[in-house]
């Protein structure tokens, strides 16, 4: 919440929509801001090995398979003795995603973006992931509303994807992004780009 | 090892007029006025005054200590209810919070800790704005991989509803047309209901806004509405909600000591999965490794399900499971047939379809062709969300689960529509003195549940209810349940 917007000291103005109309009520105001630190713990590995090498590693247990997300202990027999495996380079594919046009706070300047939820390889698990249809955000942006619009949206899903990873890595998972590789899908929502026979 | 749980009844319980703000309220305000009403419906059903005295134990259901701005608020809500020194907790586990809590008050009383408890709970979710809780909601999702990506429930549930659409070949104009018509049969009902935040009977009401979010909604203008996250368009959301509701819950001494028409809890059950919904294998004939084929369900259906990827993204395991537990303990055969209402929790419409074939109203896949039939409607087979459900109601999150085994009770009692007018005629003139447009009892009402549903399926629990007394000799203790379920290594 923005209580400069509020451009009171305490309490918020009696017109405000969070009094109902009851005006004889107190509503007041806690500044609430604070930051957090994260700890990855054994899966400061992944990211560190996304930040600084720019490779996606996953988790393999003998037993039970691959892991993406990596499980640095095995989900199925809780073994500790996973091995780290270089997962960059594996087929992925957009296994079910979402078009956001809304969102939390942290990231509602965004929208729109795909949530992708990420089949990469053999992996028993998909990864969530931040799908790009374009790398210049307003044509990604105009390319997921005509998707929306023409309710195609579930195109997406089945697409084949590409890893792509940020140049000034924060540490955390949208240090990797994957840009829609499917030259014919991005053709077609370009096609409006012509101009129309009348 | 024969074993009996001691038989458990609901009571009487109470709930609060649900609302995008209820700024005359605090949390425990919004506690003790959902606790009055419950006081006062005893008092009338006993003869006598009932009062905090009867009450053993008190278990509290509250989401987020985040939007109540507030930690260790069960404290405050025995201390307003008067129950100190007495045993109090609070039950939580995301949106199944409140269904959560009502399975501990049975526990309390099952295992002979309590004789009579006392469940409420309650949600303050007009404390921040809208993206703001949407961030709240979200760190109930996994921080470090799905949250830190921009997700949130919504999107999740939109990628899951799209998995869905995608496993059962389901077009997308069909689907959208039947999430549409989860919307408007939800907020049709919530019409009766004068606690229902998309109600105009509700004096809290919001009456002016360009959005239609009281009254009555058309298909047109759920498919009309924009996209918060593909599918789900934002009539397809509930809302989020400052709200309260409490159940009492005595054993079958106490209960028939006090009241005359005791409503016996039958079934409990409660399943889980995994917190990130990409974690879920995606394992081909799942229903049958995982044992959670229905009893009732056809040949047909079964070998279908051979071929089945489950549960994956497309389907809620977790739902499926505490279904297989509610009816074996109930003894529900044929859950179409032998239950008459359904509380379920309709976060998105999408995952009520999704829930139907979970609690094996039909088969997986069939979800939508089964509203679409009518058969959840109010003259239906099975009405789903008399009430309104959570779009129609609000989803006060930690209230949800507990109005959704309130409302059962009244519908069981057979008095829902008796309570309703009664409230209604309390809330003139602040709701335009308007009248209840249509009846919302479900005529000779016998046995119906209430499914509560958190994260993305992480928990879900699922009570059913019968006001049958002989009902109480067909509860098997899931104790020693030949199940591969509750297997054990030899």
């Amino acid at each position: 919440m923005d209580t400069k917007k509020l451009n009171v000291k305490g309490i918020v103005p009696p017109e405000s929509k969070r009094l109902m109309g009851q005006k004889d009520l107190v509503v007041s105001i806690r500044d609430y801001t604070t930051y957090q630190f994260k700890a990855y713990g054994r899966n400061s590995r992944y990211f560190r090995a996304l930040a600084e090498k720019k490779k996606i590693y996953a988790t393999s247990c003998k037993e039970h398979g691959v892991f993406l997300p990596p499980r640095p202990t095995c989900p199925d027999c809780q073994s500790p003795n996973m091995e780290w495996i270089d997962y960059t380079n594996q087929p992925a594919h957009i296994k079910t995603s979402s078009i956001c046009a809304f969102a939390g706070r942290a990231f509602i300047d965004e929208v729109p973006f795909v949530l992708g939820f990420i089949q990469m390889g053999e992996a028993k698990t998909v990864m969530s992931s931040v799908v790009k249809l374009s790398e210049d955000p307003a044509e990604n942006t105009r390319m997921l509303s005509k998707l929306m619009k023409e309710r195609r949206y579930l195109e997406l899903n089945g697409l084949k994807v590409e890893p792509r990873f940020a140049e000034k890595p924060l540490y955390t998972v949208r240090d990797l992004w994957f840009q829609v590789a499917d030259k014919n899908f991005l053709d077609s929502l370009k096609e409006t780009l012509k101009p129309r026979k009348s | 090892m024969k074993f009996k749980p001691r038989e458990v009844a609901v009571i009487g319980g109470g709930v609060i007029p649900h609302s995008k703000a209820r700024p005359d309220l605090n949390i425990t305000d919004q506690c003790v006025e959902a606790y009055n009403m419950a006081r006062e419906d005893l008092t009338e059903q006993m003869g006598k005054p009932f009062s905090n005295a009867y009450i053993d134990a008190l278990v509290v259901s509250y989401f987020s200590d985040h939007f109540a701005g507030q930690l260790l608020g069960e404290a405050m809500i025995a201390d307003s209810l008067g129950l100190n020194p007495k045993r109090s907790y609070r039950a939580m586990g995301g949106g199944a919070t409140g269904g959560i809590g009502v399975q501990n008050g049975y526990a309390l009383i099952a295992s002979g800790l309590a004789d009579l408890v006392a469940v409420v709970g309650f949600e303050k979710m007009s404390l921040v704005d809208t993206a703001e809780g949407n961030e709240y909601i979200a760190l109930a999702s996994d921080t470090d991989w799905d949250f830190a990506n921009g997700g949130y429930y919504t999107a999740y549930y939109a990628a899951m509803a799209a998995e869905y659409a995608k496993t059962f070949q389901i077009p997308v104009e069909t689907f959208e047309r039947q999430m549409a018509e989860v919307s408007v049969k939800n907020r049709k009902n919530a019409q009766s209901n004068p606690f229902a935040q998309t109600s105009w009977l509700n004096p809290w009401c919001v009456k002016e806004s360009k959005e239609n979010v009281t009254g009555y909604i058309s298909v047109e203008e759920v498919l009309e509405s924009d996209y918060c996250a593909t599918p789900l368009r934002l009539r397809n959301c509930c809302l989020m909600t400052d709200g309260a509701a409490i159940v009492i819950l005595a054993s079958k001494e106490t209960a028939q000591k006090l009241v005359d028409k005791p409503i016996w809890i039958v079934g409990t059950g409660m399943g889980t999965d995994t917190m990130r919904p990409g974690d879920r294998y995606d394992t081909v004939g799942g229903l049958h490794d995982y044992d959670l084929v229905l009893p009732h369900e056809d040949k047909a259906t079964q070998e279908r399900y051979t071929k089945l990827r489950y549960p994956g993204q497309n389907s809620f395991r977790a739902g499926r499971m505490s279904a297989k537990q509610a009816y074996y303990m109930a003894d529900i055969k044929n859950p179409l047939k032998e239950l008459d209402v359904i509380e379920i929790h309709d976060a998105f419409s999408s995952s009520e379809i999704q829930t139907y074939e979970d609690l094996g109203l039909c088969p997986y896949g069939k979800g939508g062709e089964f509203v679409m039939s009518g058969a959840a409607n109010m003259d239906g087979e099975l009405p789903i969300n008399p009430s309104g459900g959570l779009i129609g109601m609000g989803h006060s999150v930690g209230s949800s689960g507990v109005w959704q085994i309130f409302f059962t009770y009244l519908q069981l009692r057979g008095d829902v529509d008796k309570v309703f007018k009664k409230w209604n005629e309390r809330f003139k003139p602040d709701n335009g003195n308007r009248e209840i447009p249509r009846p919302i009892q479900i005529p000779n009402a016998k046995r119906g549940a209430g499914h509560s549903h958190a994260g993305t399926g992480s928990h879900v629990t699922y009570s059913i209810l019968s006001n049958v007394e002989s009902d109480l000799e067909r509860i098997k203790p899931l104790a020693g349940w030949a199940s591969k379920l509750i297997r054990r290594p030899n």
